[in-house]
């Protein structure tokens, strides 16, 4: 889903999965269900992407970010 | 005041009990910068005790109660499950083993992060620990046409809550009271259970709620609404094409920075020395002991005091770009390459400090969460050629370099930094590849990037010069016993005037000749070998050793000219010249790669937990820089 979004598009999250404390640790971040997260911008090469998220920018990785369901 | 706190009486006499006020926040809401208006410039690096780690411990300065209680900056911390070592460190002083009382704690939030923040307010709250809520960035906030109801903040967290402005004395104070109104809390404190997802997630929302809840609309509006500077200037700097121009734009400022705004102080610092030595000597009775002063003591302190320039200018880069709010973004940009190496963004910031210190460096790898990746990043960092080994590129390109060349001089020297780099690449690759391939760390890759912010000139003053005091305190004494043993190896046992003959005679010269061989690969005699061994006290004390073991006096002149003087007259046994470009590149070569700091090894161990990584730094690394020194003399010769 991430690698197809445009910066400026908005999601709202359904989920996030993965193992516990992985989870535990995106939730802590602020990446919980409800949330609206907005792509800011990609870094290259299939960098991390940079989001939104309760005013906050946070960089993520393409492989954690896919934790993120929306 | 929240109901049933009631001040204590006497808070000054608790002052003196020994327990810091501690503050501790997440990251980037303003926690240092509270710090240092807090403790003022006398601030100084700790080791806390039970946890070998490098924290800021101040005095409370200022005229309020607080003053003369001991302050205490902690690692920025997300919530207290900790993540990585610094946030295990904060972890630790929040809950002490074996304490009979738990320290006060000032909790420090961004007010117009307050939804993220609150999160760990919560948190604490739980621990039954006494907290007093500091709010920051009120100004920002009220930029934005919005204020924090305190009382109703106050009433649901159930801790004292104050605004505080580290430019705002009376802040200050009030927070002082708050602080010494907390309650005496004598029972141990426990570290929390961690918190299921579930709970996780409704401590969000409550969060959320009561971040809407406080937060009101000013009387009057906004003065104007601005494009956050992150909003416009992000898409840029972290363009595919642009992102990667301003980063390397960014780099070479800095290199340019230590490399050639440095270099008149630098030479300013040396030949003050030189000729503060000659003074003194000039006043002193001839003798074994005015010759000490000269070419052992104030030579000895003169090398320390040369890299101060350089030390500093790194430093005060390395602040301006952390404060500035680009580092985060230059970690972002680096942790797809560096991913590919077996390392990730957060590696990106050690790596860098490694062409200032290793130390620091070690020590900056602790925001690395992913243990394996921490001492990976910890194993290639000294292989970024640290300012020490600057001096000696200096020194040997200084002779190899034609004058009329300059700029060959810093193509080569920037050969020299990328081929470290290159190697500590292809190291990190080959040692990823033979880690086991197990499941995926745990720990997702997130990295916040703060806003863009100016860098505040006393807090960057306040950095460099910590970091500047630090480093003399950490090589004045070793550099000063090496230099005292050195010159006194080079001077006795022959008396006399003629210090060639003298340097002949010596200790040095016996003891170099017996190993002579082991340098003779490298093109290079005992007198060379004696430098090389005298840097393993440290790296620079090659260059005052060198100008000792060839019998370099700084009378009237700069030790460095004097020095490159000597270099070209200096013979093999055989009478072919020692310095050539085949020696030189191999000494160049060598110091690359060489892991020839004693302190470093102690950090490196330390931090990694790893004796293997110490150990493989300063057997491999050396018998490594040896080995292919050797092969490029041979080639080059």
């Amino acid at each position: 889903m991430w690698s197809s979004l445009n910066p400026g598009d908005e999601v709202i999250l359904t989920d996030v999965e993965g193992g516990d404390s992985r989870v535990r640790h995106l939730m802590e971040l602020g990446f919980t269900r409800g949330t609206r997260v907005r792509l800011l911008a990609r870094a290259p090469f299939g960098g991390p992407v940079i989001v939104e998220v309760r005013g906050a920018r946070l960089a993520i990785r393409l492989s954690d970010a896919a934790c993120l369901k929306a | 005041m929240p109901e049933g706190l009631n001040p204590a009486p006497g808070d000054r006499a608790r002052a003196s009990d020994g327990l810091p006020v501690v503050l501790v926040g997440p990251p980037n809401v303003g926690k240092s910068t509270l710090f240092q208006a807090l403790s003022g410039i006398r601030a100084r690096i700790v080791n806390y005790p039970g946890a070998t780690v490098d924290l800021q411990e101040g005095r409370w300065v200022g005229t309020g109660v607080g003053e003369g209680w001991r302050v205490l900056d902690t690692p920025g911390i997300v919530g207290l499950e900790p993540r990585g070592a610094d946030e295990a460190v904060t972890r630790h002083i929040l809950f002490p083993a074996g304490a009979e009382r738990p320290p006060r704690v000032v909790l420090v939030l961004d007010q117009t992060q307050l939804a993220r923040h609150l999160y760990l307010a919560f948190q604490l709250r739980e621990t039954g620990l006494p907290v007093v809520v500091a709010l920051t960035m009120g100004d920002l906030l009220a930029e934005q046409g919005q204020e924090v109801c305190r009382s109703d903040l106050e009433a649901s967290l159930r801790m004292p809550v104050v605004r505080v402005d580290a430019g705002d004395p009376k802040s200050l104070e009030g927070l002082a009271d708050s602080v010494a109104a907390l309650p005496v809390v004598t029972t141990s404190p426990h570290p929390p259970v961690p918190w299921d997802r579930d709970r996780v997630e409704a401590a969000r929302q409550e969060a959320d709620a009561l971040a809407l809840q406080v937060l009101s609309p000013l009387p009057r509006p906004a003065l104007r609404v601005r494009v956050p500077l992150h909003e416009r200037l992000d898409p840029w700097l972290l363009h595919p094409f642009w992102g990667f121009v301003a980063f390397f734009v960014a780099m070479a400022a800095v290199f340019s920075a230590v490399f050639w705004v440095a270099q008149p102080a630098m030479d300013a610092v040396d030949a003050t020395v030189g000729a503060l030595g000659g003074w003194l000597h000039d006043r002193m009775p001839p003798g074994a002991l005015a010759d000490f002063v000269r070419d052992g003591l104030v030579a000895g302190l003169g090398s320390v005091l040369m890299f101060v320039p350089q030390i500093a200018l790194l430093f005060l880069a390395m602040i301006l770009l952390e404060d500035s709010g680009y580092l985060a973004r230059a970690a972002t940009m680096a942790d797809r390459p560096l991913s590919v190496l077996g390392l990730e963004g957060r590696s990106f910031v050690p790596l860098l400090s490694g062409f200032a210190c290793a130390i620091p460096a070690m020590l900056a790898t602790r925001t690395i969460p992913d243990a394996r990746i921490r001492r990976l990043t910890i194993l290639v960092v000294p292989l970024a050629s640290c300012s020490a080994r600057l001096p000696v590129y200096a020194l040997i390109l200084g002779f190899l370099v034609p004058a009329d060349k300059p700029w060959l001089g810093g193509v080569a020297l920037a050969t020299l930094y990328l081929g470290g780099l290159a190697l500590a690449a292809l190291l990190a690759w080959c040692v990823a590849r033979t880690l086991p391939a197990d499941a995926r760390a745990s720990v997702p890759f997130v990295l916040e990037l703060p806003v863009y912010r100016r860098p505040v000139l006393g807090r960057v003053v306040h950095g460099v010069l910590l970091k500047v005091r630090s480093y003399l305190e950490k090589a004045t004494l070793p550099i000063t016993v090496v230099a005292t043993l050195l010159w006194a190896a080079t001077y006795f046992p022959v008396a006399g005037d003629d210090p060639v003959l003298r340097l002949q005679g010596s200790y040095a010269a016996s003891w170099g000749q017996a190993i002579d061989f082991a340098f003779a690969p490298l093109g290079l005699d005992w007198r060379a070998g004696v430098a090389l061994i005298a840097a393993f006290a440290a790296r620079e004390v090659f260059v005052a050793s060198l100008a000792l073991a060839l019998g370099v006096t700084a009378v009237g002149d700069s030790l460095q000219a004097g020095l490159l003087g000597a270099m070209a007259k200096a013979t093999l046994q055989d009478g072919t010249p020692m310095f050539t470009l085949a020696s030189g590149v191999a000494l160049l070569v060598y110091f690359v790669i060489a892991m020839q700091c004693a302190s470093t090894f102690v950090v490196a161990w330390r931090e990694s937990g790893s004796a293997r990584v110490a150990w493989g730094q300063l057997l491999g690394f050396n018998v490594l820089a040896y080995g292919l020194a050797a092969l490029v003399y041979r080639v080059l010769a």
